[in-house]
C-alpha cells in the first residue's frame, strides 16, 4: 500500500495529460504538476543550444521540482502514446541541453515537455541539464 | 468547446481510464516492457548484433553511443544502457517519421533511424534496455 500514493499521483497526472493531448499540441499545456505557470515560448534562439552559457547544478537541482511529478515516479508511463518516461539521472548533458532546447522550439514533439521546456530560460535549461546529468 | 472537441476529450478521458488501470499492472510489476507503438517483441540478442553493425551510413550505434551504449563519444549524444525499451522505441520511431527533427543533432540521428525496421527497432530497444546502466530515474534523487 505504500506505492498507493505514487500511483494516485501518476493516475492524476495521466488524465491530465490525456486532455492535453486531446487539445491542440500547438497550444500552451497546463501545468500537471502545479508549479512554475507556462509562459508564452520564447523567440526561437538562432543556434541550437551548445551548453553556451555553464550550468549550474545547484541551481538547476531547483529547478527540477516539477520534472520529478513524472521523472522521479519509478515505472511511470506517459499516457498516449502509452511509453515509460525516460530516465534522466547520469544523462549526457549536453544531449539534456539540446533536447529541452527542442522541445522548447518545437522540434520535439510532446505537449507536456513543450509547455514545460517553454518556461524555462536557456540558462535554466543549462543548469536543468548540469543537475541532471551529475546524479550517479 | 465544440461538440466535436467535447467527443474528442470524452474519447481521450475513456482511453485515459483504460491506460490507468494497464499503469497500476506496470506499476506493479515494470521489469517487462511491452511495445504500445505495435511493434513486434524484440530481440535482444539480434539487437546486441545489429548495434555493432555499420548501416549505409557508414556508422553503428556503438561507433557514437560507445560500447553498450555506455560511453558515448560526444556529450551531445545519449547514453542508452538501461534505458526503458518502450521508451528508446518511440524515440527511433520519431527519428524515423521526423517527429524529432529540425535539429543538427536529431537531424543526425534521424538518417540513422530511416532504414530501421519495425523489427529491428524493436530488437535494439531490446538490447539497450538490458545492457548495463549508468542511468536512473529522479526518485528520491539528490
Amino acid at each position: 500500500m505504500k506505492r498507493l500514493l505514487p500511483i494516485a499521483a501518476s493516475l492524476a497526472l495521466t488524465l491530465a495529460a490525456s486532455v492535453v493531448t486531446a487539445q491542440d499540441a500547438a497550444s500552451p499545456a497546463t501545468d500537471t504538476a502545479g508549479a512554475a505557470p507556462v509562459a508564452p515560448a520564447p523567440a526561437a534562439q538562432a543556434a541550437p543550444a551548445a551548453a553556451s552559457a555553464p550550468g549550474d547544478a545547484a541551481r538547476g537541482k531547483g529547478l527540477t521540482y516539477t520534472c520529478r511529478g513524472c521523472h522521479g515516479v519509478t515505472g511511470y508511463k506517459n499516457a498516449y502514446p502509452n511509453y515509460h518516461v525516460p530516465k534522466l539521472g547520469g544523462q549526457s548533458e549536453t544531449y539534456l541541453n539540446n533536447a529541452l532546447t527542442e522541445y522548447r522550439e518545437g522540434k520535439r514533439k510532446h505537449p507536456t515537455m513543450q509547455a514545460q521546456a517553454q518556461s524555462f530560460s536557456a540558462q535554466d535549461i543549462a543548469d536543468i541539464a548540469a543537475y541532471l546529468s551529475s546524479i550517479k | 468547446m465544440t461538440k466535436t472537441s467535447m467527443t474528442l476529450l470524452a474519447v481521450a478521458c475513456a482511453f485515459a481510464l483504460a491506460a490507468c488501470g494497464k499503469q497500476e499492472e506496470h506499476a506493479a510489476s515494470e521489469a517487462h516492457a511491452s511495445s504500445s507503438a505495435g511493434l513486434p517483441q524484440g530481440n535482444a540478442e539480434a539487437g546486441k548484433a545489429l548495434a555493432a553493425k555499420k548501416g549505409s551510413t557508414g556508422q553503428a550505434c556503438v561507433d557514437c553511443h560507445g560500447a553498450e551504449g555506455n560511453a558515448p563519444i560526444d556529450a551531445s549524444y545519449p547514453k542508452l544502457g538501461g534505458q526503458y525499451a518502450d521508451y528508446i522505441e518511440h524515440s527511433l520511431q520519431a527519428y524515423r517519421s521526423g517527429d524529432r527533427g529540425g535539429s543538427p543533432t536529431t537531424d543526425l540521428m534521424a538518417s540513422q533511424a530511416k532504414e530501421l525496421s519495425d523489427q529491428q527497432i524493436a530488437d535494439l530497444a531490446a538490447y539497450f534496455a538490458t545492457a548495463s546502466s549508468q542511468l536512473r530515474d529522479l526518485h528520491g534523487a539528490d
